[in-house]
């Protein structure tokens, strides 16, 4: 971790504990601690920034776990995180037993889910626990030119068959052009699709390429005096005031989160900092 | 093996598309040196391509250098502009000194020549660096000037000798470091580059490839796929998948379309030419150079 993203993620993390809680949903107050955890994480789980994340987690209410409606991907992480420092709460818990039952008959939707698979195990649920994970990614050519929907579908693939990066996968027909994707968007001045090619790019080993590491400095500089990431907005991804600067900032940590510390949101607290 | 044969068959229809609109590429206003890229950039193709292919098969360049000799020997016009006007002497002499590469002598450019190096020019110019870069290596490849262009002051002064993230590159800082290197090497080499240069230039013209390819815009993926040619980066699959777009986005009729080209204005035929025929000469100039460092290869694998 650079000075400079040390900088950033401290800075960052001081945006996301001070936004607003009174007027967010239960999902927003999820992914706002998600972001906090990434920062933590990156920051090498500091006492200062664990006590942080402690705090702010007490804070989450609790929710019928049915009618949550974003990433579980994030809510299951933030579970994976409380319960690592010692922290329970029912919602969430309810929600691991809820989403298991759910894929525990769905082999096939459960071996194209990896990482969530693993999530469920690690918060103590026995999901499906499918032979193989499905991946199919496009050719070289198919991938460079099949569009911003593609780049981040086929991210978001390699996130969930390898587990984000803790599981070896083949990956070779797109690695060559991947830290060249996230250098292209991140010219075209789209952080989110950036960050997703970048997080692809931590979990295969090519996240320290030179064009994944120009992507990785052109992020850095999207950051305001805030803390907060979101000079840089696709117009597809427009929204209106702070939730946009929250998606973008919280995508950003992640990336560089996961550039620094693949696998974040499985490893154990233990087994990433053994001389803790 | 098909990318060698898609290849050669881009080339020849290409060329032949090249060879049916010559007299598109003749300047309207002779005393205007703003219209003279067209004519020019077909007398550096020429000349270069010229270098490359074999011996058996460069009696097929011969319509190309009729063509521009006549012109530029039959329009003393231009070298007369060339003296009356040495501090625009870019275009004219980037006409001529290609035809100079290839063996020609015009005597009214000769005596122009003359003139202008007694006045000082064009050292006297303030240039672009990679403009100066690619008139060090014409004049160096005429017989005009004893050294190539170097990987010193002149490259450091570029685009990309001076910047670390090619993140912000505009299509002009593009053109910079394409064309930077074109002269540096060659165009498609072998060239002997200093080993950190090669690596970091690599790293940028590979990273830029993928953004042109995505875009996608022919002109500079071709531009880039020179480069890596000449910086011995062309057995990758990086290399051989935008090859196989550019072959596949090749028209039927011979052209390669350039980034302005509109399908719907196709039949209009000045607007197909404005907007292929650069793109057209830079993709021949890529075929005619994959072609010979291949040929070169397998020359080395044979003697070996």
């Amino acid at each position: 971790l650079s000075a400079h993203e040390k900088r950033a993620l401290a800075a960052a993390c001081d945006w996301l504990v001070g936004f607003s809680q009174a007027t967010s949903s239960v999902e927003e107050q999820v992914d706002r601690l998600f972001g906090i955890w990434a920062c933590t994480s990156g920051l090498n789980c500091s006492r200062r920034q664990l006590a942080r994340f402690r705090k702010q987690a007490r804070r989450l209410p609790q929710f019928e776990w049915f009618r949550f409606g974003s990433d579980p991907l994030f809510v299951l992480a933030v579970y994976r995180a409380m319960i690592s420092i010692g922290l329970r709460h029912a919602s969430l818990s309810d929600l691991n037993v809820g989403y298991c039952s759910v894929l525990r008959d769905d082999e096939t939707a459960a071996s194209s889910l990896g990482v969530i698979v693993d999530l469920l195990r690690a918060n103590g649920g026995d999901p499906c626990w499918p032979e193989h994970r499905s991946l199919c990614l496009p050719d070289l050519p198919a991938f460079v030119t099949g569009g911003r929907a593609e780049a981040i579908k086929v991210s978001r693939d390699i996130m969930m068959a390898s587990s984000c990066g803790t599981r070896e996968i083949c990956a070779a027909k797109v690695v060559p052009a991947l830290p060249g994707i996230a250098f292209s968007y991140a010219r075209d001045w789209d952080i989110g699709c950036t960050c997703a090619v970048l997080r692809a790019c931590a979990y295969l080993g090519c996240g320290g390429e030179p064009a994944a590491r120009w992507a990785t400095d052109w992020l850095l500089d999207q950051q305001q005096s805030d803390g907060r990431f979101d000079i840089a907005m696709p117009p597809a991804d427009s929204k209106a005031g702070d939730s946009s600067s929250l998606d973008a900032t919280i995508d950003v940590v992640w990336a560089i989160a996961e550039l620094n510390h693949p696998g974040f949101l499985l490893k154990s607290l233990d087994a990433r900092f053994p001389t803790r | 093996v098909s990318t060698f044969s898609s290849i050669s068959s881009c080339w020849d229809a290409g060329f032949s598309w090249v060879v049916n609109h010559l007299e598109s590429f003749l300047p309207a206003d002779l005393n205007s040196p703003d219209q003279l890229k067209e004519i020019t950039e077909l007398s550096l193709f020429y000349a270069h391509v010229g270098l490359w292919i074999p011996a058996a098969e460069k009696a097929t360049l011969a319509p190309l250098g009729a063509f521009l000799h006549s012109f530029l020997a039959k329009n003393m016009q231009l070298a007369n502009q060339l003296r009356r006007f040495p501090s625009q002497c870019n275009p004219y002499l980037l006409t001529y000194l290609p035809l100079r590469i290839a063996g020609f002598r015009i005597p009214g450019f000769e005596e122009a020549i003359g003139v202008l190096n007694r006045a000082g020019y064009p050292e006297a110019l303030e240039t672009m660096p990679y403009r100066e870069l690619e008139l060090q290596y014409v004049a160096w490849k005429a017989g005009l000037r004893k050294t190539p262009a170097s990987w010193g002051s002149a490259y450091r002064a570029t685009v990309l000798g001076r910047t670390g993230s090619p993140v912000y590159f505009t299509l002009f800082d593009v053109y910079s470091v394409t064309h930077t290197l074109i002269y540096l090497t060659g165009f498609c080499g072998p060239a002997t580059v200093p080993t950190g240069e090669s690596r970091r230039a690599i790293a940028v013209v590979e990273a830029l490839l993928v953004h042109y390819w995505r875009k996608p815009d022919w002109d500079v993926t071709a531009e880039l796929l020179i480069n890596l040619l000449a910086l011995d980066r062309y057995d990758t699959q990086l290399f051989e998948g935008a090859v196989g777009a550019i072959m596949h986005a090749w028209r039927e009729d011979g052209a390669l379309p350039g980034p302005h080209f509109r399908k719907e204005s196709e039949a209009d035929p000045e607007h197909l030419f404005r907007n292929c025929y650069h793109t057209t000469l830079v993709g021949l100039i890529l075929c005619a150079g994959y072609l010979y460092r291949v040929r070169l290869r397998s020359d080395c694998f044979v003697s070996a």
